[in-house]
Protein backbone atom coordinates (compact mmCIF):
# COMPACT_ATOMS: atom_id res chain seq x y z
CA UNK A 1 0.00 0.00 0.00
CA UNK A 2 1.64 3.44 -1.23
CA UNK A 3 2.27 5.68 2.00
CA UNK A 4 -0.45 8.54 1.16
CA UNK A 5 -2.73 4.81 1.89
CA UNK A 6 -1.16 4.49 4.83
CA UNK A 7 -1.65 7.72 5.87
CA UNK A 8 -4.90 8.19 5.09
CA UNK A 9 -5.71 4.69 7.41
CA UNK A 10 -3.87 6.46 10.14
CA UNK A 11 -5.65 9.49 10.09
CA UNK A 12 -9.13 8.33 9.11
CA UNK A 13 -8.54 5.88 12.40
CA UNK A 14 -11.41 5.12 14.42
CA UNK A 15 -12.48 8.15 16.97
CA UNK A 16 -15.02 7.70 19.97
CA UNK A 17 -17.85 10.19 20.88
CA UNK A 18 -18.60 12.08 23.86
CA UNK A 19 -17.95 9.93 26.98
CA UNK A 20 -22.31 10.27 27.66
CA UNK A 21 -23.11 9.46 24.02
CA UNK A 22 -24.09 5.78 24.88
CA UNK A 23 -25.89 6.89 28.43
CA UNK A 24 -27.70 9.44 25.74
CA UNK A 25 -28.55 6.80 23.43
CA UNK A 26 -29.99 4.65 26.12
CA UNK A 27 -32.10 6.62 27.52
CA UNK A 28 -33.12 7.78 23.84
CA UNK A 29 -34.07 4.31 23.03
CA UNK A 30 -36.04 3.77 26.49
CA UNK A 31 -38.08 6.73 25.74
CA UNK A 32 -38.79 5.50 22.13
CA UNK A 33 -40.15 2.03 23.99
CA UNK A 34 -42.52 4.32 25.90
CA UNK A 35 -46.49 3.68 25.30
CA UNK A 36 -47.71 6.72 23.41
CA UNK A 37 -48.44 9.75 25.98
CA UNK A 38 -52.37 9.54 26.69
CA UNK A 39 -52.56 5.86 28.17
CA UNK A 40 -51.19 7.33 31.86
CA UNK A 41 -49.75 6.68 34.75
CA UNK A 42 -51.23 2.83 34.19
CA UNK A 43 -49.58 2.40 31.11
CA UNK A 44 -46.17 3.62 32.63
CA UNK A 45 -46.24 1.19 35.81
CA UNK A 46 -46.84 -1.85 33.01
CA UNK A 47 -43.68 -0.66 31.31
CA UNK A 48 -42.21 -0.73 34.15
CA UNK A 49 -42.89 -3.95 35.15
CA UNK A 50 -42.16 -5.40 32.14
CA UNK A 51 -38.56 -3.61 32.40
CA UNK A 52 -38.09 -5.32 35.83
CA UNK A 53 -39.26 -8.43 34.41
CA UNK A 54 -37.17 -8.36 31.45
CA UNK A 55 -33.70 -7.70 34.03
CA UNK A 56 -34.90 -10.42 36.10
CA UNK A 57 -35.24 -12.85 32.93
CA UNK A 58 -32.07 -11.41 31.73
CA UNK A 59 -29.98 -12.35 34.88
CA UNK A 60 -32.33 -15.74 35.03
CA UNK A 61 -30.44 -16.23 31.34
CA UNK A 62 -27.47 -15.27 32.31
CA UNK A 63 -27.53 -18.09 34.71
CA UNK A 64 -28.96 -20.55 32.57
CA UNK A 65 -26.18 -20.23 30.27
CA UNK A 66 -23.13 -20.37 33.08
CA UNK A 67 -25.34 -24.00 33.90
CA UNK A 68 -25.14 -24.88 30.38
CA UNK A 69 -21.46 -24.16 29.71
CA UNK A 70 -20.71 -26.06 32.88
CA UNK A 71 -22.95 -29.00 31.89
CA UNK A 72 -21.46 -28.96 28.34
CA UNK A 73 -17.96 -29.08 30.38
CA UNK A 74 -18.57 -31.94 32.42
CA UNK A 75 -19.79 -34.05 29.44
CA UNK A 76 -16.89 -33.44 27.23
CA UNK A 77 -14.43 -34.70 30.16
CA UNK A 78 -17.02 -37.41 30.73
CA UNK A 79 -16.69 -38.65 26.81
CA UNK A 80 -12.76 -38.09 27.20
CA UNK A 81 -12.34 -40.12 30.04
CA UNK A 82 -14.39 -42.95 28.16
CA UNK A 83 -12.92 -42.86 25.11
CA UNK A 84 -9.66 -42.83 26.81
CA UNK A 85 -10.81 -45.90 28.91
CA UNK A 86 -11.83 -47.84 25.31
CA UNK A 87 -8.22 -46.95 23.78
CA UNK A 88 -6.61 -48.33 26.75
CA UNK A 89 -8.91 -51.82 26.46
CA UNK A 90 -8.52 -51.67 22.70
CA UNK A 91 -4.45 -51.82 23.26
CA UNK A 92 -4.80 -54.67 26.06
CA UNK A 93 -6.80 -56.79 23.64
CA UNK A 94 -4.43 -55.87 20.54
CA UNK A 95 -1.48 -57.00 22.81
CA UNK A 96 -3.27 -60.29 23.88
CA UNK A 97 -1.84 -63.21 22.77
CA UNK B 1 -26.70 -6.60 0.64
CA UNK B 2 -25.16 -8.58 3.24
CA UNK B 3 -23.84 -12.18 2.61
CA UNK B 4 -26.17 -14.53 3.72
CA UNK B 5 -24.69 -16.84 6.04
CA UNK B 6 -26.47 -20.29 7.80
CA UNK B 7 -28.17 -19.51 10.52
CA UNK B 8 -26.41 -22.47 12.01
CA UNK B 9 -23.36 -21.02 12.07
CA UNK B 10 -23.57 -17.10 12.14
CA UNK B 11 -22.71 -14.88 15.19
CA UNK B 12 -25.76 -13.94 16.77
CA UNK B 13 -26.94 -10.31 16.48
CA UNK B 14 -26.31 -9.85 20.26
CA UNK B 15 -28.49 -7.22 22.49
CA UNK B 16 -29.05 -3.49 21.84
CA UNK B 17 -26.60 -2.49 24.68
CA UNK B 18 -23.86 -4.52 23.39
CA UNK B 19 -24.20 -3.27 19.40
CA UNK B 20 -24.00 0.26 20.78
CA UNK B 21 -20.84 -0.67 22.86
CA UNK B 22 -19.11 -2.36 19.95
CA UNK B 23 -20.05 -0.44 17.20
CA UNK B 24 -20.35 3.19 18.55
CA UNK B 25 -16.95 4.26 17.68
CA UNK B 26 -17.20 3.01 14.33
CA UNK B 27 -20.59 4.95 13.82
CA UNK B 28 -19.90 8.09 14.89
CA UNK B 29 -16.59 8.13 13.22
CA UNK B 30 -18.19 7.70 9.72
CA UNK B 31 -20.58 10.08 10.46
CA UNK B 32 -17.90 12.72 12.18
CA UNK B 33 -15.05 11.94 8.93
CA UNK B 34 -17.25 12.80 6.60
CA UNK B 35 -18.80 16.51 8.45
CA UNK B 36 -15.72 17.14 10.73
CA UNK B 37 -18.54 18.71 12.98
CA UNK B 38 -18.40 16.58 16.29
CA UNK B 39 -22.19 17.95 17.67
CA UNK B 40 -23.73 16.71 14.18
CA UNK B 41 -22.01 13.35 13.67
CA UNK B 42 -22.99 12.21 17.65
CA UNK B 43 -27.29 13.48 16.07
CA UNK B 44 -26.42 11.43 12.97
CA UNK B 45 -24.87 8.65 15.31
CA UNK B 46 -27.65 8.59 17.95
CA UNK B 47 -30.18 8.85 14.62
CA UNK B 48 -28.29 5.85 13.36
CA UNK B 49 -28.87 3.75 16.69
CA UNK B 50 -31.94 4.80 17.10
CA UNK B 51 -33.03 3.47 14.18
CA UNK B 52 -31.07 0.16 14.87
CA UNK B 53 -33.38 -0.15 17.83
CA UNK B 54 -36.68 -0.29 15.90
CA UNK B 55 -35.33 -2.37 13.50
CA UNK B 56 -33.34 -4.68 15.72
CA UNK B 57 -35.74 -7.89 15.59
CA UNK B 58 -35.07 -7.94 11.67
CA UNK B 59 -31.01 -8.17 12.18
CA UNK B 60 -30.39 -12.17 12.38
CA UNK B 61 -26.41 -12.35 12.64
CA UNK B 62 -23.31 -9.91 14.01
CA UNK B 63 -22.52 -9.96 10.59
CA UNK B 64 -26.00 -8.23 9.22
CA UNK B 65 -25.71 -5.73 12.16
CA UNK B 66 -22.68 -4.32 10.95
CA UNK B 67 -23.52 -4.60 7.25
CA UNK B 68 -26.92 -2.45 8.36
CA UNK B 69 -24.47 0.13 10.44
CA UNK B 70 -21.97 0.77 8.03
CA UNK B 71 -24.71 1.53 5.25
CA UNK B 72 -27.02 3.44 7.47
CA UNK B 73 -24.43 5.58 8.82
CA UNK B 74 -23.24 6.09 5.69
CA UNK B 75 -26.31 7.09 4.09
CA UNK B 76 -27.29 9.52 6.54
CA UNK B 77 -24.09 11.25 6.88
CA UNK B 78 -24.46 11.72 2.81
CA UNK B 79 -27.62 13.38 3.21
CA UNK B 80 -26.49 15.23 6.15
CA UNK B 81 -23.34 16.50 4.45
CA UNK B 82 -25.67 17.32 1.37
CA UNK B 83 -27.44 19.58 3.49
CA UNK B 84 -24.39 20.95 4.95
CA UNK B 85 -23.34 21.69 1.61
CA UNK B 86 -26.29 24.23 1.55
CA UNK B 87 -25.20 25.90 4.78
CA UNK B 88 -21.48 25.41 4.58
CA UNK B 89 -19.28 25.90 7.80
CA UNK B 90 -15.75 26.53 6.72
CA UNK B 91 -13.90 22.77 6.77
CA UNK B 92 -10.78 24.21 8.37
CA UNK B 93 -12.49 25.84 10.85
CA UNK B 94 -13.82 22.59 12.35
CA UNK B 95 -12.81 21.48 15.35
CA UNK B 96 -10.39 18.86 15.66
CA UNK B 97 -11.63 15.77 17.98
CA UNK B 98 -10.18 15.67 21.34
CA UNK B 99 -8.66 12.52 21.13
CA UNK B 100 -6.37 11.49 18.40
CA UNK B 101 -6.79 8.68 16.16
CA UNK B 102 -3.70 6.13 16.83
CA UNK B 103 -0.64 6.31 14.45
CA UNK B 104 0.77 8.91 12.02
CA UNK B 105 1.79 12.33 12.61
CA UNK B 106 -1.12 14.84 14.09
CA UNK B 107 -0.46 17.32 12.04
CA UNK B 108 -0.54 15.43 8.81
CA UNK B 109 -3.73 13.58 10.22
CA UNK B 110 -5.46 16.25 10.81
CA UNK B 111 -4.31 17.40 7.33
CA UNK B 112 -6.24 14.77 5.26
CA UNK B 113 -8.86 15.11 7.68
CA UNK B 114 -9.75 18.16 6.53
CA UNK B 115 -8.81 17.40 2.89
CA UNK B 116 -10.95 13.37 2.66
CA UNK B 117 -13.54 16.46 4.21
CA UNK B 118 -13.40 18.40 1.34
CA UNK B 119 -14.12 15.96 -1.57
CA UNK B 120 -18.08 15.72 -2.56
CA UNK B 121 -20.01 13.30 -0.55
CA UNK B 122 -20.08 10.51 -1.99
CA UNK B 123 -16.91 10.28 -3.14
CA UNK B 124 -15.93 11.21 1.02
CA UNK B 125 -17.56 8.43 2.36
CA UNK B 126 -16.41 5.95 -0.10
CA UNK B 127 -12.90 6.99 0.88
CA UNK B 128 -14.27 6.37 4.84
CA UNK B 129 -15.32 2.87 4.09
CA UNK B 130 -11.91 2.40 2.37
CA UNK B 131 -9.82 3.70 4.79
CA UNK B 132 -11.55 3.68 8.47
CA UNK B 133 -13.54 0.24 7.72
CA UNK B 134 -10.99 -1.10 5.33
CA UNK B 135 -13.80 -2.01 2.98
CA UNK B 136 -12.92 -3.99 -0.16
CA UNK B 137 -14.30 -1.65 -3.37
CA UNK B 138 -17.05 -4.48 -3.64
CA UNK B 139 -17.79 -4.42 -0.08
CA UNK B 140 -18.10 -0.82 -0.32
CA UNK B 141 -20.72 -1.12 -3.71
CA UNK B 142 -22.65 -3.26 -1.58
CA UNK B 143 -23.07 -0.67 1.17
CA UNK B 144 -23.36 2.87 -0.26
CA UNK B 145 -25.52 1.13 -3.11
CA UNK B 146 -23.66 1.74 -6.16
CA UNK B 147 -21.83 0.42 -9.13
CA UNK B 148 -18.37 -1.06 -8.39
CA UNK B 149 -16.45 0.83 -11.10
CA UNK B 150 -18.24 4.10 -10.11
CA UNK B 151 -16.52 3.51 -6.36
CA UNK B 152 -13.36 2.33 -7.87
CA UNK B 153 -13.50 5.67 -10.07
CA UNK B 154 -14.39 7.56 -6.75
CA UNK B 155 -11.14 6.20 -5.17
CA UNK B 156 -8.55 6.33 -7.79
CA UNK B 157 -9.78 10.21 -8.13
CA UNK B 158 -10.17 11.18 -4.64
CA UNK B 159 -6.54 9.81 -4.27
CA UNK B 160 -5.40 11.34 -6.94
CA UNK B 161 -6.97 15.43 -5.56
CA UNK B 162 -5.37 14.56 -2.07
CA UNK B 163 -1.80 13.84 -3.53
CA UNK B 164 -1.66 16.63 -5.82
CA UNK B 165 -3.67 18.96 -2.81
CA UNK B 166 -1.00 17.64 -0.05
CA UNK B 167 1.80 18.56 -2.25
CA UNK B 168 0.63 21.46 -2.72
CA UNK B 169 0.84 22.20 0.93
CA UNK B 170 3.30 19.83 2.02
CA UNK B 171 5.90 19.08 -0.50
CA UNK B 172 5.87 15.82 -2.14
CA UNK B 173 3.77 12.39 -0.95
CA UNK B 174 4.08 9.53 -2.62
CA UNK C 1 -11.19 -51.67 17.52
CA UNK C 2 -13.35 -53.45 14.50
CA UNK C 3 -12.74 -56.88 16.86
CA UNK C 4 -14.47 -55.36 19.56
CA UNK C 5 -17.54 -53.92 17.61
CA UNK C 6 -18.12 -57.38 16.10
CA UNK C 7 -18.30 -58.96 19.28
CA UNK C 8 -20.87 -56.15 20.15
CA UNK C 9 -22.77 -56.87 16.98
CA UNK C 10 -23.04 -60.65 18.03
CA UNK C 11 -23.94 -60.17 21.32
CA UNK C 12 -27.32 -58.05 20.70
CA UNK C 13 -29.68 -61.16 20.62
CA UNK C 14 -33.40 -59.74 19.93
CA UNK C 15 -34.47 -60.60 23.53
CA UNK C 16 -36.97 -57.50 23.60
CA UNK C 17 -37.61 -54.70 25.74
CA UNK C 18 -36.01 -54.94 28.72
CA UNK C 19 -36.87 -52.22 31.83
CA UNK C 20 -34.24 -49.38 32.71
CA UNK C 21 -32.15 -50.28 35.37
CA UNK C 22 -29.76 -48.41 37.38
CA UNK C 23 -26.48 -49.20 37.90
CA UNK C 24 -26.18 -49.10 42.13
CA UNK C 25 -22.55 -48.07 43.45
CA UNK C 26 -22.24 -50.23 46.68
CA UNK C 27 -21.55 -47.33 49.63
CA UNK C 28 -17.94 -47.82 49.82
CA UNK C 29 -17.13 -47.01 46.47
CA UNK C 30 -19.15 -43.94 46.88
CA UNK C 31 -16.48 -42.96 49.63
CA UNK C 32 -13.05 -43.66 47.75
CA UNK C 33 -13.30 -40.02 47.13
CA UNK C 34 -11.98 -38.97 50.45
CA UNK C 35 -9.26 -41.64 50.04
CA UNK C 36 -7.90 -40.83 46.40
CA UNK C 37 -5.33 -38.55 45.27
CA UNK C 38 -7.06 -37.62 42.14
CA UNK C 39 -10.84 -37.71 41.49
CA UNK C 40 -13.22 -37.52 38.50
CA UNK C 41 -17.17 -37.21 39.78
CA UNK C 42 -19.46 -37.01 36.65
CA UNK C 43 -23.06 -37.13 37.49
CA UNK C 44 -25.10 -35.67 34.33
CA UNK C 45 -28.91 -37.07 33.93
CA UNK C 46 -31.49 -36.80 31.32
CA UNK C 47 -32.35 -32.92 32.10
CA UNK C 48 -28.26 -32.11 32.70
CA UNK C 49 -27.54 -34.05 29.47
CA UNK C 50 -30.27 -32.05 27.38
CA UNK C 51 -28.67 -28.69 28.91
CA UNK C 52 -25.39 -29.34 28.22
CA UNK C 53 -26.36 -30.75 24.36
CA UNK C 54 -28.00 -27.11 23.71
CA UNK C 55 -24.35 -25.25 23.98
CA UNK C 56 -22.58 -27.92 22.01
CA UNK C 57 -21.57 -25.94 18.91
CA UNK C 58 -21.70 -27.48 15.32
CA UNK C 59 -18.65 -25.32 14.42
CA UNK C 60 -16.61 -27.36 16.84
CA UNK C 61 -15.85 -30.82 15.34
CA UNK C 62 -15.49 -33.12 19.03
CA UNK C 63 -18.39 -31.26 20.06
CA UNK C 64 -20.58 -31.68 17.33
CA UNK C 65 -19.58 -35.44 17.81
CA UNK C 66 -20.53 -34.96 21.15
CA UNK C 67 -23.82 -34.00 20.43
CA UNK C 68 -24.09 -36.71 18.39
CA UNK C 69 -23.58 -39.10 20.66
CA UNK C 70 -25.95 -37.30 23.63
CA UNK C 71 -28.98 -37.16 21.22
CA UNK C 72 -29.83 -40.32 22.44
CA UNK C 73 -28.48 -40.85 25.71
CA UNK C 74 -30.33 -40.80 29.18
CA UNK C 75 -27.26 -40.44 31.67
CA UNK C 76 -23.50 -40.51 31.69
CA UNK C 77 -21.85 -41.22 34.79
CA UNK C 78 -18.37 -41.34 35.43
CA UNK C 79 -16.37 -42.11 38.59
CA UNK C 80 -12.64 -42.14 38.45
CA UNK C 81 -10.18 -42.52 41.14
CA UNK C 82 -6.00 -42.55 41.39
CA UNK C 83 -4.61 -43.33 44.71
CA UNK C 84 -1.01 -43.50 45.62
CA UNK C 85 -0.74 -46.55 47.47
CA UNK C 86 -2.16 -49.92 46.23
CA UNK C 87 -4.79 -51.68 48.04
CA UNK C 88 -6.66 -48.47 48.54
CA UNK C 89 -10.13 -49.96 47.71
CA UNK C 90 -11.59 -53.50 47.60
CA UNK C 91 -12.01 -55.43 44.42
CA UNK C 92 -15.01 -57.15 46.24
CA UNK C 93 -16.98 -53.38 46.06
CA UNK C 94 -16.26 -53.68 42.02
CA UNK C 95 -17.74 -57.10 42.01
CA UNK C 96 -20.86 -55.77 43.55
CA UNK C 97 -20.69 -53.47 40.16
CA UNK C 98 -20.13 -56.14 37.97
CA UNK C 99 -22.44 -58.35 39.86
CA UNK C 100 -25.45 -56.16 38.56
CA UNK C 101 -24.29 -56.62 35.38
CA UNK C 102 -25.60 -60.00 34.12
CA UNK C 103 -27.10 -61.62 31.15
CA UNK C 104 -29.62 -61.89 29.90
CA UNK C 105 -30.19 -57.93 29.94
CA UNK C 106 -26.52 -56.94 29.77
CA UNK C 107 -23.70 -58.79 28.12
CA UNK C 108 -20.20 -58.64 28.53
CA UNK C 109 -18.04 -58.07 25.27
CA UNK C 110 -14.86 -56.97 27.07
CA UNK C 111 -12.96 -59.08 29.39
CA UNK C 112 -9.39 -58.70 29.65
CA UNK C 113 -7.12 -59.87 32.56
CA UNK C 114 -3.38 -59.01 33.79
CA UNK C 115 -2.01 -60.84 36.25
CA UNK C 116 1.33 -59.45 36.30
CA UNK C 117 0.31 -55.69 36.42
CA UNK C 118 -3.17 -56.56 38.64
CA UNK C 119 -5.54 -55.25 35.61
CA UNK C 120 -8.96 -55.59 34.76
CA UNK C 121 -10.74 -54.40 32.20
CA UNK C 122 -14.48 -54.98 31.24
CA UNK C 123 -17.24 -53.95 28.70
CA UNK C 124 -20.51 -54.75 29.14
CA UNK C 125 -23.90 -53.39 26.68
CA UNK C 126 -27.16 -53.73 27.70
CA UNK C 127 -29.59 -55.36 24.85
CA UNK C 128 -33.06 -53.71 24.44
CA UNK C 129 -34.87 -55.23 21.35
CA UNK C 130 -31.36 -55.41 18.90
CA UNK C 131 -29.71 -52.14 19.92
CA UNK C 132 -27.38 -51.06 22.19
CA UNK C 133 -29.37 -49.14 24.95
CA UNK C 134 -26.14 -48.70 27.97
CA UNK C 135 -22.62 -49.56 28.43
CA UNK C 136 -20.93 -50.10 31.29
CA UNK C 137 -16.69 -49.43 31.12
CA UNK C 138 -14.86 -51.06 34.42
CA UNK C 139 -11.47 -50.98 34.51
CA UNK C 140 -9.52 -50.99 37.47
CA UNK C 141 -5.79 -51.71 38.78
CA UNK C 142 -4.24 -51.41 42.08
CA UNK C 143 -4.14 -47.73 42.07
CA UNK C 144 -7.12 -46.68 39.68
CA UNK C 145 -10.57 -47.52 39.37
CA UNK C 146 -12.93 -46.12 36.82
CA UNK C 147 -16.16 -46.97 36.03
CA UNK C 148 -18.35 -45.50 33.20
CA UNK C 149 -22.09 -45.81 33.17
CA UNK C 150 -23.67 -44.57 30.19
CA UNK C 151 -27.69 -45.33 30.13
CA UNK C 152 -29.40 -44.51 26.33
CA UNK C 153 -28.77 -45.64 22.87
CA UNK C 154 -25.62 -45.84 21.92
CA UNK C 155 -24.63 -46.31 18.34
CA UNK C 156 -21.63 -48.50 18.31
CA UNK C 157 -20.13 -46.23 15.40
CA UNK C 158 -19.76 -43.64 17.98
CA UNK C 159 -18.28 -45.45 21.16
CA UNK C 160 -15.66 -46.23 17.88
CA UNK C 161 -15.33 -42.36 17.60
CA UNK C 162 -14.96 -41.95 21.46
CA UNK C 163 -11.62 -43.62 20.81
CA UNK C 164 -10.64 -41.93 17.87
CA UNK C 165 -11.28 -37.80 18.92
CA UNK C 166 -11.29 -35.89 21.96
CA UNK C 167 -7.85 -35.39 21.56
CA UNK C 168 -7.17 -39.14 21.90
CA UNK C 169 -4.97 -40.20 19.56
CA UNK C 170 -7.27 -43.47 17.36
CA UNK C 171 -5.26 -46.72 17.75
CA UNK C 172 -5.19 -48.70 14.37
CA UNK C 173 -6.54 -51.89 14.62
CA UNK C 174 -4.01 -54.90 12.96
CA UNK C 175 -7.05 -56.83 10.27
CA UNK C 176 -5.18 -59.86 11.06
CA UNK C 177 -5.08 -60.16 14.63
CA UNK C 178 -7.09 -61.74 16.74
CA UNK C 179 -8.04 -60.80 20.70
CA UNK C 180 -7.69 -63.96 23.13
CA UNK C 181 -9.93 -63.51 26.34
CA UNK C 182 -8.78 -64.91 29.43
CA UNK C 183 -11.70 -66.05 32.10
CA UNK C 184 -10.76 -65.27 35.76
Amino acid sequence: MEDLEKQLKAALGKIDPSPGFEAKVVSAAGRRSEVAPGFGLRARWLTAIAAAVLVVAGAVWQQEVARGEAAKARLMLALKITGAKLQEIQQKVDHAQ
Amino acid sequence: MARSSSSETAEPAGSFAEILRRHQAMVFSIAYHCLRDRFAAEEVAQDVFLQLHAKLGELHSAEHVLFWLRRTAGHRSIDYARRQRRNPIAIEDAPEPSVEAAGGDPLLNARLRTLVASLLPAPRMVMILRYQEELMPEEIARVLDMPVRTVKSHLQRSLAILREKMERSMGEVR
Amino acid sequence: MKMFLGIASMALLPLGTLAAQEIKLPANLDQLADKAENVVDVTLDGPMLKLAGRFLSDKDPDEARAKKIVAGLKGIYVRSFEFENRGEYDQRDVDQVRAQLKAPAWSRIVNVRSKRDGEKADVYVKNDGGTIAGMVVLVSDPKELTIVNIVGQIDPEDVRELGGHFGIPKVELDPGHNAKEEER
